[in-house]
């Protein structure tokens, strides 16, 4: 037989036992019923403990000489047991960050301050904290470590962080633990915290704002005289059926003959609706959620920057956003989790809603394609749907598209998450002006 | 050809080398062909060696991300085919080799226990060559770690220790070189302010152990501690220093500077010159004062032969050697110090051990004429017997005599002598001695007896100076003798029958027939009936007149006239007398109960002489004292009828303490029954009272204590209050507010008013619940508001509480800050 045909098989023998036998053999689990009790191998201090142990049976029924052994890896052990022990007893410390509201991906100085009541220094600190902020701003998945803190002293560490994920930190007790100097039990101290650190969702900055009151141009504030139901009454006309009997102009009326009505100015402040779908938030897609919770507070600020009425709702009644309340918003947003409960309705529009009332949706690609909301927004001209997807959704989307109301933007996470979403937005704006509104910049 | 990227960690493999080490010893050991398994060994640890360090060096140029590193995804292995082919082959060879061995060499090849181990050998080390991720170094490392254990416990070779410690200390460095390198990527910069500022710390720690030093210096009992150890230069402590020149302990060299005049020495001969060094009959005319001469009525005169002349002169020297011993003494008015030149010290000499301590010299059993002196129809060294020698801790020592262990404690003492001025052949000794020693002294008769049973140096003048005499003794239990149920409680020798070579009857005669002895006798014995109601044993009626006789007054200037004919009533009626006639009574009043008797003469060495620096008691010439001794069931008992002196130490059981002490206290009731209802009352108030003074020395203390913030004073009123509920077992309702409570405590325990009182309270509130701060900035009004209500709450635990009384007569209105008015007055 050939020697290329032989070394072909040799190779392919090799690949397939180094990528498929000798794994599966290593990470197969062959008595899974003793896991129970030997779980505590899992830990450096369990093999310690075992080799002391059969030293010392060695020792007892075969030779004096394994007392040696069984001595040395008692020293071991104690030693490993105590040090750290001995080193975290006298640390006290504080963690504080500054400031203590930014946004993801923000940078934020992180300050920790140990004081060391024992006259021997510690070495090997590490910083157990949350995933997120327990890494500095150039290594997110490596931890924060003390090289030694001094005995008798007062030492502060200070790095930047930049928190990955929006929330009120810390969810749990931060601790500063050390194994040295063997590495085979761990102590750890808990810290104390100031001031949670608050982390919101990095917003993104929009540039256009679509506009629903038809060919006039918006002023900002205040009312204009254009008619509506807010502010100063600007003039008379005819009863409309509809009318409300309270803008009877009674005086006018029994001159003419006629019901008149007052005419009132319009808030020039337009409303727009906001809603996040929480129903759409997946344990197995915190990519998507997080997008979702980011293009939500993306959208609701932009809209309070511009002094619109925002109106936001998460599973809850509608609230009215005030730009005073903004931090208090946010700082919920940061902290908000979705709930486990049924899947609550969506919101319908309200009685007093009106249809051109500008809404919209926040949700995901995979909730909107089990098709619970198009018959409700199918008829809104003026309802928009933003679809955050992850990007292997994208592509399979796209072909779909032709299914879905043109209403519907789909947003790609990823590392171009934020381009894509100004540029879905321009593309809402100027779509809105397509179907007859102006879009102001 | 491409090797896995392996980290740059070559102590795994040196580890992994040192364990193959010991299984290849092990190997060895039992096989015939050494060089057979060396080359094979050889062969496989240098494959795997040049596969270690081609890795390292590829690593230096094609060196993987980091991540790539840490996550190679567990579905593959990025080691080639080629080498994982090669390692089966390393693992696999033990078992070729030995098949290779069976069928080439015709061996017997190894066993199979062996192979297998030298298959995990080679797996180890073939493991630790290729390892590129932390978990194969760490199988490789624990494989190392029982190859090794394994290989000590069963191989007896003392090459495997030469193995196993550098594997520890290795295994050691690289655990620890773990743990650093995988959080080292971590660090951050710091920096650091002391706690304690540098001088503080060094003056702090320089005075913390000074402090601890001189606490361990001066805390040893100074009285208990038993011999142990010399003082310092001394050359104690177990163990001899040649040239130490202080103390009891001197080295070897300064004894022996006596002898050999080369040998090196601080002590010249000229320094203690013999002539100046007093003897006992010096001692005791400088201390008592010269006997009072005898008024001979002459009636003629005639010249003496030459015999009567040297008995004359026998007499006199007689008396120098301390044979007779006169009561009748003249004191002295000029005290002369006898001193070595050279010396400033007065002491005669030097005693490591506890302290009271009574040194024996010269005992006397016949008291004539107003004097004592021995028999010579009696001699005790007949009855000690010999000294025999035994060895105690490697050192000679010479057994004595061994007492009853019904009166005696079974554990010995030790003390130790060193006679400084004093010349004398007898060793001066406790009482119950039972063993001595002289450093190098081995031979029984260097010792011997006198006739009045005291221990010697025979042949010699005097005992040399220096000398270090280390004796042990035991300590008498005299509980049996004061139960009357017990039969050693009889030691009255009146009852038996002795013949006239009967040595104890020599101790039991009175030579003085005045009536006042008697007499005296049946008023103490009748008052202690009285007292006691029940019936007395010998012993008993012992201390009986030795409590009487310590009444009596102690002073050496109170002798008797020089007519005297009689000390003994003379001493009985005055009640004032020096020590040897206090002891002389005593004595003749226990004889008179046919119990035998003696008078000892000696040094007492007193606790009040004690150096705690040097370790030892200095005895001066005034520590020159005059006692007695019972004998009981063949023991000399001694006893201490001078009431300035201490009483001998007698062992007692815990429950004989405890009833001693019972009767003790009974006695001092009996004795100072007002001051003990005093005493008993004040106690009984002070538990009644405990709560309040306990809490008002709390508040004393406080006062004392100095609090400079208005937020620590706040908080120790919180605590008092609640301080004060636990003392009187009151517990705050659940559910009571802060407010609600505090407004409770403080109307009822502090004289503040409304207003100040509110004014606190929010304070409280305000510390309690407002937001942490290191500081709280309180205003004037309630900085006020809490000095006036801490104080008012001292003051009241200090001199009690006293309620708000509410009074309804013109009186100051306050108005509460919420409006309410309040009729409470403040006085």
């Amino acid at each position: 037989m050939p020697v290329h045909i032989l070394r072909s098989r040799f190779d392919a023998v090799m690949s397939l036992i180094k990528t498929n036998w000798f794994p599966r053999a290593l990470h197969h689990d062959f008595c899974p019923w003793a896991n129970a009790y030997v779980y505590w191998l899992k830990r450096p201090i369990g093999w310690v403990i075992l080799a002391f142990a059969s030293s010392l049976l060695l020792g007892i029924y075969v030779s004096p000489q394994a007392f040696t052994a069984s001595g040395a890896i008692a020293a071991v052990g104690i030693i490993g047991s105590l040090w750290p022990w001995l080193s975290t007893l006298g640390l006290k410390g504080q963690l504080a960050w500054s400031p203590s509201r930014c946004e993801q991906f923000d940078t934020i100085e992180t300050t920790l301050t140990v004081t060391n009541r024992w006259p021997w220094p510690v070495w090997g600190m590490v910083l157990e904290s949350d995933e997120g902020i327990s890494g500095s701003s150039n290594s997110r998945n490596v931890r924060i470590s003390l090289s030694r803190i001094p005995g008798l002293s007062k030492s502060q560490f200070r790095w930047n962080c930049s928190p990955a994920y929006r929330g009120i930190y810390p969810k749990t007790t931060p601790r500063l633990s050390t194994a040295f100097p063997f590495g085979i039990w761990s102590c750890n101290q808990p810290l104390k915290v100031t001031e949670p650190l608050v982390v919101w969702p990095r917003m993104t900055k929009l540039v256009d704002v679509p506009s629903n009151t038809g060919n006039q141009v918006l002023g900002i504030g205040g009312t204009t005289d254009r008619a509506g139901d807010d502010g100063e009454w600007i003039g008379v006309r005819a009863y409309r059926p509809g009318d409300s009997l309270r803008q009877v102009h009674w005086a006018q009326t029994a001159r003419r003959d006629n019901l008149v009505v007052f005419e009132r100015q319009s808030r020039s402040q337009q409303t727009v609706r906001i809603q996040l779908d929480s129903a759409a938030f997946a344990e197995d897609a915190p990519s998507v959620n997080d997008a979702m919770v980011r293009t939500f507070a993306s959208v609701a600020n932009h809209f309070l920057s511009h002094a619109w009425n925002t109106m936001v709702a998460i599973d809850a009644p509608w609230a009215s956003l005030h730009p005073s309340k903004r931090t208090t918003w946010l700082d919920h947003l940061a902290g908000w989790e979705p709930t486990q409960l049924p899947e609550p309705p969506l919101s319908s529009a309200s009685p007093t809603q009106k249809s051109n009332t500008l809404s919209i949706l926040v949700t995901s690609a995979k909730r909107w394609d089990q098709q619970h909301h198009q018959s409700i927004y199918r008829t809104s001209p003026s309802t928009y749907v933003l679809l955050v997807d992850d990007t292997h959704a994208v592509d399979s989307a796209r072909s779909d598209w032709s299914c879905k109301p043109s209403n519907t933007w789909s947003i790609p996470t990823g590392e171009t998450f934020e381009d894509s979403l100004r540029t879905v937005w321009r593309e809402i704006c100027q779509t809105s002006l397509a179907q007859g509104v102006s879009c102001a910049s | 050809m491409t090797i896995p990227n392996a980290s740059k960690n070559w102590t795994v493999f040196l580890l992994a080398s040192l364990a193959s080490l010991s299984i290849l010893s092990l190997r060895l050991s039992g096989s015939s062909d050494r060089i057979w398994l060396s080359c094979e060994f050889a062969f496989i640890w240098f494959v795997a060696f040049f596969v270690r360090w081609v890795s390292s060096h590829q690593s230096k140029t094609n060196r993987p991300k980091e991540a790539a590193v840490q996550k190679v995804p567990a579905a593959s292995l990025g080691t080639p085919g080629w080498l994982l082919f090669l390692g089966t082959i390393a693992i696999l060879s033990p078992w070729l080799s030995s098949i290779a061995q069976v069928r080439l060499l015709g061996s017997s090849g190894e066993a199979n226990e062996l192979i297998w181990l030298a298959m995990l050998q080679y797996a180890a080390l073939w493991g630790a060559a290729v390892a590129e991720r932390d978990r194969s170094e760490w199988i490789s490392f624990l494989m190392s770690c029982f190859l090794v254990i394994f290989g000590l416990a069963t191989s007896d070779r003392p090459n495997m220790i030469q193995l196993v410690i550098p594997f520890a200390a290795v295994a050691c460095w690289w655990l620890m070189a773990k743990y650093w390198v995988s959080i080292e990527q971590g660090f951050v910069a710091s920096e650091s302010v002391p706690l304690i500022r540098m001088r503080a710390l060094v003056l702090g720690s320089i005075a913390l152990i000074a402090g601890i030093t001189l606490a361990i210096m001066t805390k040893q009992s100074i009285r208990n501690s038993a011999l142990d150890g010399f003082m310092p230069t001394s050359g104690g402590q177990k163990r001899g220093e040649s040239w130490s020149r202080q103390g009891v302990g001197d080295g070897d060299m300064l004894v022996a500077a006596k002898d050999e005049a080369y040998t090196f020495g601080p002590v010249d001969s000229d320094l203690f010159l013999d002539s100046e060094v007093p003897s006992m009959y010096d001692m005791v005319s400088e201390m008592y004062g010269e006997p009072t001469p005898r008024q001979r009525q002459y009636a003629r005169a005639i010249s003496l032969e030459n015999q009567a002349q040297e008995l004359e002169e026998e007499g006199t020297e007689s008396k120098k050697n301390s044979r007779e011993f006169s009561v009748l003494r003249q004191p002295n008015q000029k005290t002369q110090n006898h001193r070595p030149t050279g010396s400033d010290s007065r002491a005669v000499l030097y005693l490591v051990g506890r302290t009271p301590q009574w040194l024996r010299l010269e005992s006397y059993d016949r008291f004539s004429d107003n004097t004592w002196s021995h028999s010579e129809n009696i001699d005790l060294s007949r009855r000690h017997g010999e000294p025999t020698l035994e060895s105690i801790a490697g050192k000679p020592w010479m057994r004595l005599q061994s007492f009853a262990r019904d009166l005696v404690f079974p554990v010995h003492e030790r003390i130790a002598t060193k006679v400084i001025q004093f010349k004398s052949p007898r060793l001066l000794t406790p009482s119950l001695i039972t063993f001595t020693h002289i450093d190098r002294i081995d031979q029984p008769d260097f010792f011997s007896w006198t006739r009045d049973g005291q221990l010697m140096m025979p042949n010699r003048e005097h005992v040399p100076q220096l000398t270090v005499v280390h004796q042990l003794l035991q300590i008498p239990q005299l509980h049996p003798l004061r139960d009357t149920n017990n039969p050693l409680s009889n030691i009255s020798h009146l009852s038996r029958a002795h013949t006239s070579d009967d040595w104890i009857q020599r101790y039991t005669h009175v030579d003085s027939t005045s009536p006042r002895i008697r007499s005296t006798l049946d008023d103490w014995f009748r008052a202690t009936k009285q007292e006691s109601g029940q019936p007395t044993t010998d012993w008993q009626r012992i201390e009986t007149i030795v409590r009487n006789l310590r009444t009596f007054q102690h002073d050496n200037h109170s002798v008797p006239p020089a007519d005297c004919t009689d000390t003994i009533p003379y001493v009985l009626e005055k009640k004032c007398a020096p020590d040897y006639l206090i002891a002389s009574t005593a004595v003749m009043l226990i004889r008179k109960l046919g119990i035998p008797c003696r008078l000892c003469t000696g040094f007492f060495a007193s606790p009040a002489r004690y150096d705690a620096r040097a370790g030892q008691t200095e005895v001066i010439p005034e520590d020159l004292h005059t006692w007695a001794e019972v004998y009981i069931h063949g023991i000399w008992i001694p006893i201490e009828p001078t009431g300035s002196y201490p009483q001998p130490r007698e062992h007692r059981s815990w429950q004989q303490w405890a009833i001693q002490t019972a009767w003790l206290i009974r006695d001092t009731i009996r004795t100072h029954p007002i001051a003990c209802s005093l005493f008993a009352c004040g106690l009984g108030l002070a538990f009644y009272f405990r709560r309040s003074i306990v809490f008002g020395a709390t508040c004393l203390i406080l006062v004392l204590i100095p609090l400079l913030s208005e937020s620590t004073k706040l908080r120790m009123t919180l605590r008092l209050l609640r301080w004060r509920e636990w003392l009187w077992s009151q517990h705050r309702a659940p559910r009571t507010t802060l407010q609600d409570w505090l407004s409770g405590k403080l109307k009822s325990l502090t004289r503040t008013t409304n207003l100040d009182t509110a004014t606190f309270i929010r304070s409280a509130q305000r510390m309690a619940y407002g937001p942490k701060k290191n500081t709280l900035l309180w205003t004037d009004h309630e900085t006020q508001s809490i000095r006036s209500v801490y104080r008012s709450l001292l003051c009241s635990g200090i001199f009690g509480c006293r309620r708000l009384r509410p009074t309804q007569s013109s009186q100051t209105v306050v108005t509460t800050p919420q409006g309410k008015d309040s009729n409470f007055v403040f006085e």
